[in-house]
């Protein structure tokens, strides 16, 4: 009845549609961590770990043995910003025991430091659009998914997934991701976006809303995933759109994706 | 077996250069999925059962390391490998331009495939000037490297190969041709 060419199209067609379809199922649950995830990065996460130390002790040498050239100099620069910073310093801890004092007076509770574990990206993601990376830290250090992950600098992504000794943490800047955030200055609340690129949305500022180039956007800690006042990044881009509510704003991340070695994980 | 082994060890190596080494800010941007080359050898070049299970085992791997949809790369590096196969039987492809230009159209189209997984634009998403860049010269790189890529891993496969028989080269020429 048909032809064996006829049949090969229609099978091949029935595999692409069964293809979509199985894809679009496995989009509506992103991000799901099963035992064979665990089992993959107990596989080759350990090959990415040794060849990132390789990586850092070559660097390593080469940084604090043999490129010595300008190190005078920098050692010179760096005496002059310590001078400086010990002055900024003593200013910092006349405020801080000032604030205390005031504190006291207004009978506030301390603010509660978080307990944070420090961790080393041993692994990126193998696609340039998915940001991604993981992390030597697992299970077994008490990390578990939904944990925020930061850096000295702000905010770097959340935990997606732990293995026994690893975990797969979903940058900022995916396009996946959603931070709660607010201006620092303003107090104008919205939400980061990723854009697999440096800079993120700034999504659902009304346009009243008062907000300059430069401002900080730190964490408002209503989302559940970041502690409040975690710094994410600065305002580098702002529009108006004659249509519609909100205002267009880019944000340009504080952490340097690029260059993302050491992260902390914040455990509580 | 042997051969099973080796692409598979090659991809794994890829694998994990892939996601530590070419990530470097000085490999920034320029290279492509070095997995496609592979794909596109084991496709004109492996017995189909040899090669169907290193690309469904390194589309695997990618897809669980990957934070993206589970299945994409499994999917794209599949039918990269039955396009690849079909276009074998209809052109001659151990011609280099054609090898360049088929490993460049597969570095467009897993670019187009990531694209529309990310930031599908019927649901208006656009993708940004920096981004376009990095998929052209990924695009032009491969097409540059691809068949330089494959002539290795044929060399590769007759020295592998030559100790025990020439079934492999065999099997390689018959495919191409």
């Amino acid at each position: 009845m048909f032809s064996k060419r006829s049949v090969r199209i229609l099978c091949v067609i029935l595999f692409a549609l069964s293809n979509i379809i199985l894809l679009s199922i496995s989009a509506k649950h992103p991000h799901r961590y099963t035992i064979i995830h665990r089992v993959a990065m107990a596989g080759i996460v350990p090959f990415q770990e040794s060849v990132i130390s390789t990586m850092r002790f070559c660097r390593h040498i080469w940084s604090h043995y043999f490129y010595l050239v300008a190190v005078r100099q920098e050692c010179d620069q760096l005496q002059e910003i310590l001078a400086r910073a010990e002055m900024e310093k003593n200013r910092s801890l006349e405020s801080e025991l000032a604030c205390q004092r005031l504190r006291n007076l207004l009978e506030m509770k301390s603010e509660v430091s978080h307990r944070m574990l420090p961790s080393q990206v041993v692994g990126l993601d193998p696609s340039g659009w998915f940001k991604t990376v993981i992390i030597n830290r697992g299970s077994m250090d008490g990390v578990s998914k939904g944990m925020a992950v930061t850096a000295p600098e702000g905010i770097v992504g959340h935990v997606i997934g732990a293995s026994y000794r690893y975990a797969k943490v979903l940058l900022a800047i995916d396009r996946s991701s959603a931070i709660d955030a607010l201006v620092q200055r303003t107090r104008f609340r919205g939400i980061v976006e990723g854009e697999t690129s440096e800079t993120c949305r700034f999504k659902y500022i009304v346009k009243k809303a008062d907000i300059r180039i430069g401002d900080t956007v730190i964490s408002s800690g209503l989302d559940g995933l970041f502690p409040k006042g975690l710094r994410v990044g600065v305002i580098s881009e702002i529009s108006k759109p004659l249509s519609g509510l909100f205002q267009e704003v880019r944000i340009r991340l504080f952490v340097d994706f690029a260059r993302l070695e050491e992260v902390m994980v914040i455990l509580e | 077996m042997k051969i099973f082994c080796l692409y598979l060890l090659i991809g794994l190596s890829t694998v994990v250069a892939k996601t530590t080494i070419l990530t470097l800010p000085l490999f920034h941007g320029i290279f492509y999925d070095l997995l496609i080359p592979l794909v596109v050898f084991l496709s004109l070049s492996l017995p189909n059962r040899t090669s169907v299970s290193v690309v469904v085992i390194l589309g695997l791997i990618m897809d669980l390391l990957s934070g993206g949809i589970f299945g994409l790369y499994l999917s794209i590096y599949f039918w990269m490998f039955l396009s690849t196969k079909s276009l074998s039987k209809c052109f001659d492809v151990g011609k280099t331009i054609f090898q360049s230009a088929l490993i460049g159209v597969c570095v467009l189209g897993q670019h187009v495939v990531f694209w529309a997984s990310v930031a599908p634009p019927w649901k208006g998403a656009q993708l940004l000037a920096t981004q376009t860049g990095t998929v052209l010269l990924q695009t032009f790189f491969a097409a540059l490297t691809g068949p330089g890529i494959l002539m290795l891993l044929g060399r590769l496969e007759t020295r592998f190969q030559a100790p025990s028989s020439g079934a492999g080269r065999e099997t390689r020429e018959v495919a191409i041709r």
